[in-house]
């Protein structure tokens, strides 16, 4: 027998309404009513008729405490409806995860052959949803997820069919890869604990081989193909894409860049198959500034190069298009986007008595008059504090003054009584731990460095040991508030560079333009372009330009900033330690304007992802070496919730008593 | 002064000029409906100062020897004693009944011949206006006419008068009639033959709903040698009630309460008894030879007085 379950008001609940209305619609038969009195001339006349209708008493009688029954079942039916009773799952019943692909190659759209114009293959996908969902059957539990970057549930398990269509509806492709792991990792926290766990996955099968591995164990994965009536849908000849639109700085002069295109061509039809032409636009600021017509081979990608590019915020965008207007498979991946970053001129103090290794270094890592780095020099005699404070760096060799600049800084060998407590030293330390994830010592190598001596640090509050030996820190990074309120960065190296083989390694310029960089605020990731599907972390402080006082802080202190998204939305975005952080799942441009600071920041975001571009479209997916099945097709059972008979019970129980009343039988 | 102020109550209480010439109009209508056989006299059978032969009776001492008839005594040999039919004037009495169940209709701190929100009057009010049509006719006639009224016995009484210059005194008699007590026929026209020693036309204007019962009370009337007629008052709403639901009924007179649910069958059984009651009053009636009007208070008093005039029995 199939068990009643109540999804609405708790059954203690229930009864204790039903008791109590029962009580009272008793008590309102019990208590006499208190009739309206009608003056009459003459009721002797009255008696006689009544005394005729006496004979009927006991009927009425009767009728009286068959109407106080209709009133409790009435009352009964409704109390229960407020309880929202089900019928039970049988074991028959599944539990659904209804799995729809919303990635970026769902937007590719359809031929017309295989439905209405412009229908997407999402938009089929949710056809075949909704289908499915009008055939389960009574005890089927369903929940829609939306599988993108970030599956999520539309909302709950539900049996209800208009509620999960409602979740269906809501479901909206995004510029992003699929995650199928994380979906499936999702259903089966859903699902677990429940009768016949099943997902059912509505996509076109574009899926990287590495999230194919398999399915979490006991969950039940069904794959319902994007298809048209005749079979597997076959849209255009295949899919042009942009694969990647980066930009780079030279490493030389970090004010130009130049810009890296990776184009393919993905054959509807799968690999092999005649070379593409393609026309490749670049624009910058709106206006065409290259068009190049290519040949891709089939499923490889082919890279081109701008080199020398200039000017901080220009907005530059590449599209690709076929020869003759013909139409891709997936016009999303035809355009990308990218911003040359600002980058401003570093003025550098060298504090020395004379020290090659490092002005040779320094001369490598962009000195000069085109490039970044304008770099003085001073004796630590001449130092002056004030004088320091109006450059963006200072690197002081083999001296140390007892007040740290109001600027960034660099410490070669410092002294005691300095801005960096020394502990003690270490004769012939050798580098036992180094933090390569810092930006100062990215590509950085330490681990065969020889020194004669070095100190070691004490380490104060926000400094962090980037080198040191059996946790005796050598190398440190500070970041702290300078006297100027803004915010500054400083390293210190524990030994002399003349008594170490450090300067004779590449890891030395290197370690130089990191710290440079580090001290500037770059972060060469992304460089004026994010991957959607992907959290951002941009750096607010950027949005000041370097060598502005005060912008860091402020960015520091920021807990929210406005960002225009490319539709043109304007969405509040959180900041986190100086960084605005957001889910980019839309290409195009952003302009992130965080309050109290002056100039908007922008960024670009392309998709950049090759198995999104392929735009596979496959009947059939293996997933754990299996290939999944179709889902089964249910036949559809009665409604599941039970309160719009009780209430079509109680109407018609209404219905029937005013007939009666009406006919005369019950009064 | 005393027509005057009987003229200004008489205004106040409905009965104003409007009233009054459609009582003018009832006379005229009535004059010439009964052309002929009506006049204002009429003759009794007592031995008086006529002119007309009716009977002998045996002499006896003291008899007036003028009225010997001496060609007898000598045929006969008797002392017989001419008789004459005496002309004397008809008396009208009008029994209106003012029980709390003529209160039926009225609106409360209105006069009785206030029309209500439907446009009827009372049944008092409308009493009322029957008895003054009547009465207005007989002081035309130069009959002489008294008014009484009763419930559980009689209660005021305007005396015989005659003349239509009397009418403002009925017209103030009647204002200030006022519906209260439990009607008792038999108890009223009981007191009214014990007071009332010259006989006449004797009509009764009642809803007769009496609990003890109408039928003693009207032969009463009738033995004493009374020409009884009776203008039962009937509020159309009382006939056909339209009242549906739980109610609690409760008699006007006696205050009996009755809980009862009315439904449109148990109205149509009660309307079916209504008329039956009636119908038995009208049986009754016409049975003994004793005059019957029915009077619906929907229909116009002036029609219902003519009608009345029609049947007979009422005012010659």
């Amino acid at each position: 027998m199939t068990p009643i379950t109540l999804l609405g008001l708790p059954a203690g609940q229930l009864f204790a309404v039903l008791g109590a209305g029962a009580a009272l619609l008793t008590v309102l038969y019990v208590l006499k009513q208190q009739r309206r009195r009608v003056e009459v001339p003459f009721a002797r006349l009255w008696q006689q008729v009544l005394r005729q209708s006496d004979a009927t008493s006991l009927w009425r009688k009767l009728l009286r405490w068959l109407s106080l029954l209709i009133q409790l079942v009435l009352l009964a039916l409704l109390v229960t409806a407020l309880g929202d009773p089900r019928l039970g799952r049988g074991k028959a019943g599944r539990s659904l995860v209804l799995l729809i692909d919303a990635s970026a190659s769902m937007q590719a759209v359809l031929p017309a052959a295989a439905g209405p114009a412009g229908l997407t293959r999402l938009g089929r996908a949710k056809e075949q949803a909704r289908a499915l969902i009008a055939g389960l059957s009574g005890d089927d539990l369903a929940v829609v997820v939306a599988l993108d970057g970030q599956p999520a549930p539309q909302g709950g398990l539900s049996y209800d069919e208009r509620e999960l269509i409602a979740q269906v509806d809501a479901v909206t492709a995004r510029d992003t890869p699929a995650d199928l792991q994380a979906a499936l990792l999702l259903a089966e926290a859903l699902l677990a604990g429940r009768e016949n766990p099943t997902v059912i996955l509505f996509s076109d099968g574009g899926f990287e081989e590495g999230a194919l591995s398999g399915a979490p164990p006991g969950l039940q994965v069904r794959f319902q193909p994007v298809t048209t009536e005749t079979g597997p849908a076959v849209g255009a000849a295949g899919n042009a894409a942009i694969t990647a639109f980066s930009v780079r700085r030279y490493r030389r002069n970090r004010l130009s860049y130049e810009v890296l295109i990776s184009l393919g061509w993905f054959p509807a039809a799968g690999p092999g198959g005649e070379r593409q032409k393609v026309v490749l636009e670049l624009v910058q600021e709106g206006e065409t500034v290259d068009v190049q017509e290519l040949e891709l081979a089939p499923g490889v990608q082919e890279e081109r190069l701008y080199p020398n590019l200039s000017g901080a915020g220009v907005r530059l965008e590449a599209r690709l298009r076929l020869p003759g207007g013909a139409g891709d498979l997936l016009p999303l991946d035809d355009r990308a986007y990218a911003v040359l970053p600002e980058r401003k001129r570093q003025r550098v103090l060298i504090v020395t008595r004379g020290n090659l290794f490092l002005e040779g270094a320094l001369l490598a890592a962009g000195a000069g008059e085109e490039n970044h780095l304008a770099i003085d020099k001073v004796t630590p005699a001449a130092y002056d504090a004030e004088r320091a404070a109006r450059y963006d760096v200072v690197v002081f060799d083999a001296f140390t003054p007892p007040v740290a600049p109001d600027a960034h800084a660099l410490y070669l060998d410092p002294q005691r009584d300095g801005p960096f407590a020394i502990e003690t030293d270490l004769k012939r330390p050798l580098i036992t731990d180094a933090e390569s994830a810092h930006p100062v010592l990215r590509w950085v190598s330490l681990g065969d460095v020889n020194m004669t001596r070095s100190s070691v640090f004490k380490l104060a509050p926000g400094d962090r040991a980037l080198a040191s030996m059996l946790k005796q820190p050598l190398i440190v990074a500070r970041e702290q508030v300078g006297p100027g309120g803004a915010n500054r960065r400083s390293v210190a190296v524990g030994f002399d560079l003349r008594q170490s083989d450090l300067p004779l390694r590449v890891a030395f310029p290197v370690l130089l333009m990191n710290s440079m960089d580090w001290f500037a605020g770059d972060v060469d990731d992304d460089l004026g372009s994010y991957r959607t599907g992907r959290t951002w972390r941009v750096p607010l402080a950027a949005a000041r330009g370097k060598g502005a006082r005060g912008g860091a802080t402020e960015a520091l202190q920021l807990t929210q900033a406005d960002l225009t998204l490319p539709g043109g939305e304007v969405v509040p975005v959180p900041v986190h330690e100086g960084h605005a952080l957001y889910y980019g799942q839309r290409v195009g441009f952003y302009n992130l304007r965080p309050a109290g600071l002056a100039a908007p920041l922008q960024w670009a975001a392309n998709l950049a992802d090759v198995t999104e571009s392929t735009a596979a479209l496959r009947p059939t997916l293996r997933l754990g070496g299996a290939t999944l099945s179709p889902p089964d097709a249910s036949q559809r059972a009665i409604r599941r919730e039970l309160w719009p008979y009780l209430l079509l019970l109680a109407l018609s129980i209404l219905a029937l008593e005013w007939w009666s009343y009406h006919r005369r039988w019950t009064v | 002064m005393d027509t005057q102020a009987s003229s200004q109550k008489a205004t106040q209480a409905g009965f104003d000029q409007e009233f009054l010439k459609k009582l003018e109009y009832l006379h005229i209508v009535a004059k010439k409906v009964f052309a002929g056989r009506s006049r204002a006299d009429r003759r009794t059978r007592r031995a008086g100062a006529g002119i007309e032969f009716a009977d002998h009776r045996d002499y006896s001492a003291g008899d007036d020897l003028r009225y010997l008839d001496w060609a007898v005594y000598g045929r006969m040999n008797r002392l017989l004693l001419r008789q004459f039919e005496q002309e004397e004037d008809l008396h009208i009495y009008l029994l209106i009944d003012t029980s709390t169940s003529m209160r039926l209709g009225a609106t409360a701190g209105q006069p009785l011949l206030t029309p209500g929100p439907d446009g009827r009057v009372a049944k008092l009010g409308y009493a009322a206006q029957v008895a003054a049509a009547l009465a207005y006719v007989g002081l035309s006639n130069l009959d002489r006419v008294a008014l009484y009224s009763f419930a559980d016995g009689l209660r005021e009484q305007l005396p015989s008068a005659r003349g239509k210059g009397r009418i403002f005194k009925v017209f103030e008699f009647l204002a200030e009639l006022t519906p209260a007590g439990q009607t008792d026929l038999l108890a009223s026209v009981r007191e009214f033959v014990q007071r009332i020693k010259r006989r006449g036309v004797a009509i009764v204007i009642s809803d007769f709903y009496d609990h003890a019962g109408y039928e003693e009370g009207l032969n009463l009337l009738r033995y004493h040698r009374f020409e009884p007629a009776a203008i039962q008052i009937i509020d159309p709403r009382e006939a056909r009630p339209t009242l549906r639901g739980d109610i609690e009924i409760i008699d006007m007179e006696t205050g009996e309460l009755r809980p009862v649910t009315l439904s449109a069958a148990l109205c149509a059984a009660y309307e079916r008894e209504h008329a039956a009651y009636c119908q038995a009053l009208c049986s009754f009636c016409t049975a003994r030879g004793v005059g019957y009007i029915r009077a619906d208070t929907d229909q116009p008093f002036d029609e219902l007085v003519l009608r009345a005039l029609r049947q007979g029995g009422f005012v010659r």
